[in-house]
């Protein structure tokens, strides 16, 4: 049978539960289910045998868990486990026509950003089971995911190391979502990018519950739909499952309605369940797949943003004319990144540009820093922004969702590299209306690339909604009449070809007086030629205004609901404590912890006062202050931190200024801070940065859950002296002592402090550390001694 | 289930404020945590019942497990009981990434959050425990007892998440290092009997681990 065609057009029968088969046949709770391919072979294979017998097609080896980490207790390698399992589901098959999927769970370890286990490992996971089964195998299923991008590696895994067909179910609940938050709409579009061939859903829940589930996603997406409910709900105190086989049966005929033609069962379902639907189910005999999905979308996990009208593309992860930005790409440091990408997001962003190019960095290791790091705290899909092939494709492995590449143009060398890359990922891009000639004076011949590249992209599979073409902001001071060849070239773009549009705005205005004037008048113009995303900066009020008004204008802003929500309370907003700004001086909106006024005051004194002296004659006493009356027990850490980041406000305004004065920033010596592997609790870390940072240390941040080789790399990099290695756990003070060791194997030159919750003095020194710092305040007492 | 109102006797006590109240701004900083926690947090939590199992040394299993509950610690605290109920709470991965983002733009914001989160999720388990035993109208009740008390040991984690489902039920997994994802969880064992309980000191004067602990060093508690 060839899976991939014959799902197509026909219905196919999965088996049902196989751990709780196992726990009826006397497995006990907490045992290891793959352990039985050893154990007891005979019953797995009969098992699956009953399962034939009662109709399945495929039956799903018992090797659900049998991965590197979940197996690790185990006597038997990942290799041997799964290939046993496959040996005990084809000797079931024998003398039928069924066939035999790999069965793929999820690791068990949470991925990164929520959880500590890298996405390059997890792939790395996937690939191992994936080798270990492929020749014997005749499908991948991949199962009860519910983080997407766990399942992305384990996709990507499975089709760079095999040609066998995959299938992917994910595990929701009630609300339409996994635990980590995953849509349905999201996982369709991620999952259909990717060149899955059918997706669905198992596990959680009853098919009654399931029914809505599917109705959902069938509107998102082409590909067949696999659904293998659970028998109702466990009853935590008896263990059992609830429904009958008759009660199944008449749910998955509403499920079957709903368009789903690929069935099984999940836990507490059993061959009569497989039976009942294999003889009373078919599919009706104009049963088709639907049509694929002309709407464009993109999207993260959690957010799946449909461009049916227009999206802003906030274009201020971007270095370009922004010393301050450059400055904070060469230092690495991304929390400036995530600022910047926040800000945005508040001021309306749909979409986030990320372009970290800059010479002399390594362009692809910042890229994936900043993806990974973008996404642990926002929900908006971003736009890969990169002249670099390699830089764009090591970016969309590890985005999480569907993103858009910008750029690809109308060169053939441009089309060849950049669509197969885009098309792999299963992202969007954008086209830019440009060829080896450049960029073309008239609207027609913008137009004539334009359908080039759709053309194109089109051919090599993709779908015409995922193109989005760019027809190219010109100066308006330098090229006065091209303004006009632009929008005229947006229009047809927009009316005859119908894609969407992108034109980076801000352009427009370069080298004219009131920019903002000129910006905002031609994003208007604009959005009625049919721009649909532009490119602007959303920080500013006019410019996302302008947007919302157009919808609104338009009639896409139904009841002007967006607007209202966007304004209709601005006279309410509270009025921020500015009534004292005058009267303040530094040092007070330091001590009492006021953000906005310390910033303020700052700019004010930079006026006339050398940075060098607001730093040490006002900020740096103001925390000295603040710092002793904490050791003193008179106030608490949380106004510590108030002050440290009113401080820290203050700093941000001398940085800009320096930056924008050619000036290198100053600082008092490098540290290492680290929150060591294995732990993820770096509240503490990150409060004794702001506090270092305070007193101009340069700090250099390498996360949580670090490697004890990854702290040894940056000591050596950066040529440090002080590192600050935290931990809150019981459970990893064992990694702080092997990180101080190997610091010490290798020779370095440079003091380890310590701290966190669960640390004495006394552990301290038993695990190697020269300084116990007991609080942040202490770790910049100890900066102190060692840097001076 | 809904997080409820937040005790902030106990939040104050988490920002290690000992005796002393914090000032106004701070006030209005855990008012204003509260309120969105609550607004944005819905906690989730799973639960099995077992038969208690006594195994000829003595240590104690859950009935149809493979699990064995050593130490001293708990076998005491289930002493005379016939059932045991396993419980794992969470405040799902929504609150650690409302800390891990607020983070970025506000830390003190983040510290407080953090200790509203910790005072809230033993709130939840209350009532959690409170919804089971009106399921149990014959058995009482021990208090909740959680791996890392005494010497019932933390390397159970992994094992206890295993035979609760818990990273299928409700997402919670574990690391290496034995530490639970989402970091707001907790997991712990109530004993279950049908004849009534004897009343047990609880808390830091009647634990084992009361001159070595290091919650206690930093002035905090285990939860005991």
């Amino acid at each position: 049978m060839d899976i991939k065609s014959y799902i197509k057009n026909h219905m196919l029968f999965l088996d049902g539960g196989m751990g709780t088969q196992l726990q009826e046949n006397g497995l006990e709770l907490g045992g290891i289910p793959e352990m039985l391919n050893f154990t007891n072979p005979e019953l797995i294979t009969s098992i699956h045998r009953r399962y034939i017998d009662a109709g399945s097609d495929i039956v799903y080896t018992n090797s659900f868990g049998a991965n590197r980490f979940k197996m690790s207790h185990t006597d038997k390698s990942v290799s041997e486990i799964i290939k046993a399992a496959i040996k005990n589901a084809k000797k079931a098959t024998e003398g039928t026509n069924a066939l035999v999927a790999l069965d793929i769970g999820p690791i068990g370890q949470l991925l990164e950003p929520t959880g500590s286990l890298k996405f390059e490992e997890a792939y790395d996971i996937f690939k191992e089971q994936i080798i270990a089964g492929r020749d014997d195998a005749d499908l991948i299923v991949f199962e009860t995911m519910t983080d997407l991008y766990e399942l992305k590696a384990g996709v990507l895994a499975a089709k760079e190391n095999s040609d066998l067909p995959v299938f992917c179910t994910m595990t929701f609940e009630e609300n339409m979502r996994t635990f980590t938050g995953c849509c349905i709409p999201s996982m369709a579009m991620t999952l259909e990018g990717l060149g899955v061939d059918a997706i669905g859903i198992n596990c959680s829940l009853g098919p009654r519950e399931l029914l809505p589930l599917v109705e959902e996603l069938r509107k998102h997406t082409s590909l067949p739909l696999i659904v293998k409910p659970n028998a109702g709900l466990p009853d935590p105190v008896t263990n059992k499952y609830e429904i009958t086989p008759e009660d199944f049966l008449s749910y998955m005929k509403q499920i079957v309605n709903a368009g789903a033609s690929i069935l099984g069962g999940c836990c507490g379902t059993t061959p009569a369940f497989i039976k009942i639907m294999k003889d009373n189910l078919t599919l009706s005999s104009d049963f088709t797949l639907p049509e694929k999905t002309e709407i464009s979308a993109v999207c993260t996990p959690v957010k799946a943003t449909f461009i049916t009208e227009p999206r802003i593309i906030g274009e201020r992860i971007n270095p370009t004319g922004k010393k301050r930005f450059k400055e904070a790409l060469m230092a690495h440091d991304i929390d400036y990144i995530l600022s910047q990408a926040l800000e945005q997001t508040g001021a309306g962003a749909d979409i986030l540009d990320v372009n970290v190019g800059l010479p002399n960095i390594d362009e692809k290791e910042m890229m994936i820093s900043a993806v990974k790091a973008i996404q642990s705290i926002t929900d908006v899909p971003l736009q890969i922004d990169s002249t670099i092939p390699e830089v764009i494709e090591s970016a969309l492995r590890v985005y999480n969702g569907k993103a858009i590449v910008n750029s690809v143009n109308g060169e053939d060398s441009s089309l060849e590299t950049i669509i197969p890359i885009v098309k792999k990922y299963g992202a969007a891009v954008v086209g830019l209306t440009l060829d080896k000639n450049g960029i073309p004076k008239k609207a027609d011949d913008r137009f004539k690339i334009a359908k080039k590249i759709i053309d194109y992209a089109v051919n090599a599979g993709m779908n015409k909604s995922d193109i989005y073409i760019d027809c190219l902001t010109l100066t308006a001071s330098a090229e006065q009449e091209a303004v006009m060849e632009t929008l005229k070239a947006v229009k047809r773009v927009r009316e005859e070809l119908g894609v969407n549009t992108v034109l980076g705005v801000s352009n427009i205005s370069f080298g004219l007086p009131d920019r903002e004037l000129i910006n905002h008048t031609f994003l208007t113009m604009a959005l009625s030629y049919g721009l649909t995303l532009p490119i602007i900066n959303p920080n500013i009020a006019s410019m996302t205004g302008a947007v919302r008004a157009f919808k609104l204008l338009s009639n896409i802003d139904k009841n002007s609901a967006e607007y209202i929500s966007a304004y209709g309370n601005k006279q309410n907003e509270p009025v921020k404590s500015t009534n004292a700004t005058s009267t303040l001086t530094l040092e007070e909106a330091i001590e009492k912890g006021l953000k906005n006024e310390a910033s303020k005051i700052t700019a004010e004194l930079l006026q006339n006062t050398d940075p060098m002296t607001i730093i040490n004659e006002m900020i740096i006493p103001a925390l000295d202050k603040a710092g002793k009356s904490f050791e003193a027990g008179t106030t608490f850490l949380p106004q510590l931190i108030l002050s440290a980041e009113s401080s820290q406000a203050s700093f941000e305004q001398i940085k800009k200024a320096m930056a924008s004065n050619g000036e290198k920033s100053i600082s008092k010596g490098k540290i290492v801070l680290a929150t060591v592997k294995g732990d993820v609790h770096d509240i503490g870390k990150n409060i004794v940065k702001v506090l270092l940072e305070n007193y101009g240390y340069t700090v250099i941040d390498l996360g949580k859950d670090v490697e004890y080789q990854a702290v040894v790399d940056a000591v050596i990099k950066h040529d440090v002296k002080l590192v600050g290695l935290s931990a809150l756990m019981t459970t990893t003070l064992v990694s702080m002592e092997n990180t101080i060791k190997l610091i010490r194997e290798n020779g370095l030159d440079c003091k380890v402090m310590v701290g966190g919750a669960v640390l004495t003095p006394d552990y301290a020194m038993q695990i190697g550390a020269d300084f116990y710092a007991k609080d942040a305040k202490e770790s910049v007492d100890i900066a102190k001694k060692v840097l001076g | 289930m809904k997080l409820e109102p937040v005790n902030k006797n106990e939040v104050i006590r988490y920002l290690r404020y000992g005796n002393h109240t914090p000032d106004e701004i701070i006030m209005n900083m855990i008012d204003e945590c509260e309120q969105i926690l609550l607004r944005k947090i819905t906690p989730a939590f799973t639960y099995k019942i077992f038969d208690k199992e006594i195994l000829s040394d003595k240590t104690i299993k859950p009935g149809g497990t493979n699990i064995i509950l050593s130490g001293n610690d708990i076998r005491e605290h289930l002493d005379k009981c016939e059932k045991l109920l396993m419980i794992c709470v969470t405040l799902t991965h929504e609150t650690d990434r409302l800390i891990k983002i607020t983070q970025v733009t506000d830390k003190t914001k983040a510290l407080i959050l953090d200790a509203v989160a910790n005072a809230a999720i033993e709130q939840v388990c209350d009532k959690v425990c409170e919804e089971i035993y009106q399921k149990l109208p014959d058995y009482f009740q021990t208090s909740r007892f959680s791996p890392g008390y005494g010497d019932f040991p933390l390397t159970i984690q992994k094992n206890f998440l295993n035979i609760l489902d818990a990273q299928k039920r409700i997402g919670v997994t574990i690391n290496n290092e034995n530490i639970m994802n989402p970091m707001k969880t907790v997991t712990a064992i109530v004993g279950l009997s049908k004849h009534q309980l004897p009343q047990k000191k609880r808390g830091c004067c009647c634990c084992k681990n009361n001159q070595t602990c290091e919650y206690r060093k930093a002035g905090n508690t285990c939860g005991y």
